[in-house]
């Protein structure tokens, strides 16, 4: 696949700079403020090594006339050791503007889709900022036209989606060791038009009683690239003048030395390497020029979710049908989470959470939610300092591991927040090259402050 | 029969409370009846609020939130609640919908996951926000959720002294309100609420709520401008204090659907 190439992701959407005009001429005392300042410390445990960063957000809003919104999210960080999060981004920048059934909005926005816990699935709008967090939870802004008719509990949402941004991922430094270079340079995008590239997407929710119903179609490129070993641009190997080639075997042995009627006699003879000889040289240059290239393909996605809620118990479903150029696949995630209020006779409330997830396509990434289930739970002490904790493990049935997480939070007086999160894997092939997770645990904790 | 937007119903904001009857649950309804219907079409409503939370333990902690209420035909009627402070949680926003047959629906839109969630009626018990007011206190209460029983006559409690006031029992008829059973206080004159007493069902009192500052809008609409709801065993007190309370702003129906949740802030 070699698609046409889409230049780096611009962070600054188009319209943000109208909407940052915009809101200075609107002056700060029309405009609502909100800026949060954060430090982070992070600890790979397994690696005997740490990271620390400082961050800030703000949040502009302004409503120039009744019924017209204009939101500015601004997100900017230095981190002391993996160049990958010293960035800024504009998370949301976007116009909004209401009239009846109608609303509109225009700008870099982020929407969610869904209602499962392990995993995200049929959420596809927006790209994932996996160095700022592994869990994939912290989304980047996509600039984008939307159309929402909305009645009292119903909507159909219509986006055209301009621009592609790629995942971010965590860079040297970060808690992943990959077991070959990433190649962010060289990455790949199947994508028909370049610059006048525009995805679409559809939404439809509704409630039928205690059943919540969403619909979702999308046709683009898929948020979720495939990393996939190539051998550098300039190895020397066949195919790799102008860009990396990812067709490894072929290019490999291509590379071999050509092969004649003499050749058998000449190794006979110890004129000419061995065969076992030449596979070892080749494997060994191959090695060195090994780079990780991220591969996006265009596809079409239908998603349903599905939630049905009774008393404290609420069942809830994700499921997804893809279809790329080269493959169909479903994946599905199917649970419940049943709450136990007023925990012990406190006002604590503690939500059980099991979900069984499922994933047909074929890929490194995926692999994590192949064949998984995921136990855990959402302790709410509803007190003042609104303390609280999500924690759970997601155990791969095919024996590729388990992933451990606890996030908690708490916040201290009335404008301070402390959190943590805590992921540890365990129990996968140390061996395999493809569990770049093995050696990513991490323990963070994040002081913030808001004003 | 209609529902009643009582007093506690929405923190006294939606309504309040009249009679003459032959049996004492009789009376009861009667007198509830008489409060809705003077708190009737209101129209809508919206106001802002401070909550001062004190755990018992000499802590304080603050809560900003602005309200807004729609009144529609029979029992329904829709309300929206966002949070202004802590700012951690600013954006965080609570719509319930009450239905003509006083049935609901409530969600919580989480901003900092852009998430909106459905809470279900069984979670409604629990504290909102740290406060010692629930979830449920911010949704229209009807009259057919409770059965009604006239107990006495009295003087009014302190916020209204040297009025005459009409003690009712209010039964939930669901469990899962997290009491058994309130007395509730309202004045002879204007069927206003001025306390409310929490029993559990072991009968012993577990929060107290109380109003004063009432004030008439419109001519017609009595609104109390502070509330106080205590917790008798913990010693925990959150006290609600309304601001720039203004009827007829002009809100329609669509400001409270569910898909401009997220653009209420």
């Amino acid at each position: 696949m070699a698609g046409p190439r889409l230049s780096r992701p611009r962070p600054v959407p188009g319209p943000a700079l109208t909407l940052l005009l915009a809101l200075a001429a609107a002056g700060p005392a029309a405009a609502d403020l909100d800026l949060r300042l954060e430090t982070e410390t992070r600890l790979f445990t397994a690696q005997s090594r740490g990271d620390a960063a400082v961050a800030a957000g703000l949040r502009a809003s302004h409503a120039p006339r009744p019924g017209e919104q204009l939101v500015l999210e601004a997100f900017v960080r230095a981190d002391a050791r993996e160049d990958a999060r010293s960035r800024a981004d504009l998370r949301e920048a976007y116009y909004e503007a209401q009239a009846g059934l109608l609303t509109t909005r225009l700008g870099a926005r982020r929407v969610y889709w869904g209602v499962a816990e392990s995993r995200h699935l049929v959420d596809t709008l927006n790209q994932s900022d996996l160095a700022d967090d592994l869990d994939g939870e912290t989304k980047l802004g996509q600039p984008m036209l939307e159309f929402v008719f909305g009645g009292e509990t119903t909507a159909l949402s219509l986006y055209a989606l301009p621009g592609f941004r790629e995942r971010r991922l965590p860079g040297p430094g970060g808690p992943i060791v990959y077991p070959f270079p990433l190649a962010p340079e060289e990455t790949r995008i199947e994508a028909g038009a370049g610059l006048l590239h525009a995805d679409y997407a559809a939404r439809a929710s509704g409630q039928f009683g205690d059943l919540d119903l969403a619909l979702s179609w999308f046709d683009g490129i898929g948020r979720e690239p495939d990393i996939l070993p190539c051998l550098r641009q300039g190895s020397g190997f066949p195919g790799t003048e102008d860009e990396a080639n990812c067709a490894l075997l072929e290019s490999v042995t291509a590379a071999a030395p050509r092969r004649n009627l003499l050749t058998p006699l000449l190794q006979a003879l110890g004129l000419a390497p061995s065969n076992a000889e030449i596979a070892a040289e080749l494997e060994q240059r191959a090695y060195a020029n090994l780079v990780l290239v991220p591969v996006y393909q265009r596809e079409r996605r239908l998603g349903l979710e599905a939630q049905y809620i009774h008393e404290a118990l609420a069942l809830k479903f994700e499921g997804l049908v893809r279809d790329t150029r080269s493959a169909r696949s479903y994946a599905a995630v199917a649970g419940f989470e049943y709450n136990l209020s007023g925990l012990f006779g406190s006002a604590q409330d503690l939500g059980l959470i099991v979900e069984a997830l499922r994933d047909t396509q074929p890929g490194l990434l995926s692999a994590r939610y192949d064949h998984e289930v995921f136990l855990g739970g959402r302790w709410s002490l509803n007190d003042v300092a609104g303390s609280q904790a999500l924690g759970g493990v997601l155990i791969d049935s095919t024996g590729a591991g388990q992933t451990w997480s606890l996030e908690a939070s708490r916040r201290l007086g009335d404008d301070w927040k402390l959190g943590l999160r805590l992921r540890a894997f365990t129990g996968g092939d140390p061996s395999d090259l493809a569990n770049v997770v093995k050696d990513a645990d991490e323990l963070r904790l994040t002081l913030e402050r808001y004003f | 029969m209609k529902p009643l937007p009582l007093a506690i119903a929405l923190l006294g904001l939606f309504a309040t409370l009249p009679a003459r009857a032959e049996t004492p649950e009789q009376k009861g309804l009667a007198i509830i009846q008489d409060a809705e219907k003077r708190g009737e079409n209101f129209g809508d409503l919206s106001a802002e609020a401070q909550m001062l939370i004190r755990n018992g333990r000499g802590g304080e902690a603050r809560r900003s939130l602005k309200i807004a209420l729609l009144d529609l035909p029979g029992a329904a009627s829709k309300s929206l609640t966002v949070v202004e402070a802590p700012k951690d949680v600013k954006g965080t926003a609570l719509l319930t919908h009450t239905a003509a047959d006083a049935s609901d629906q409530q969600w919580i839109y989480l901003p900092a996951a852009g998430r909106t969630k459905r809470i279900a009626s069984s979670g409604r018990s629990g504290p909102f926000m740290g406060s010692e007011f629930s979830f449920d206190d911010f949704s229209a209460q009807s009259t057919e959720r409770y059965r009604y029983k006239w107990l006495r006559a009295a003087p009014c409690p302190a916020p209204a002294q040297g009025e005459r006031c009409d003690l009712i029992e209010r039964i939930p008829k669901e469990s899962g309100s997290g009491y058994a059973r309130q007395e509730i206080w309202m004045d002879q004159a204007q069927r206003r609420l001025y306390q409310a007493d929490y029993y559990d069902a072991q009968n012993q009192r577990i929060k107290t709520l109380t109003a004063e500052g009432y004030r008439q809008y419109q001519g017609r609409f009595w609104r109390a401008d502070r509330l106080l709801m205590s917790n008798a065993r913990t010693g925990a007190s959150t006290s609600l204090e309304w601001s720039d309370i203004r009827f007829g702003s002009g809100l329609r129906e669509a400001d409270f659907d569910l898909n401009r949740l997220g653009s209420a802030r």
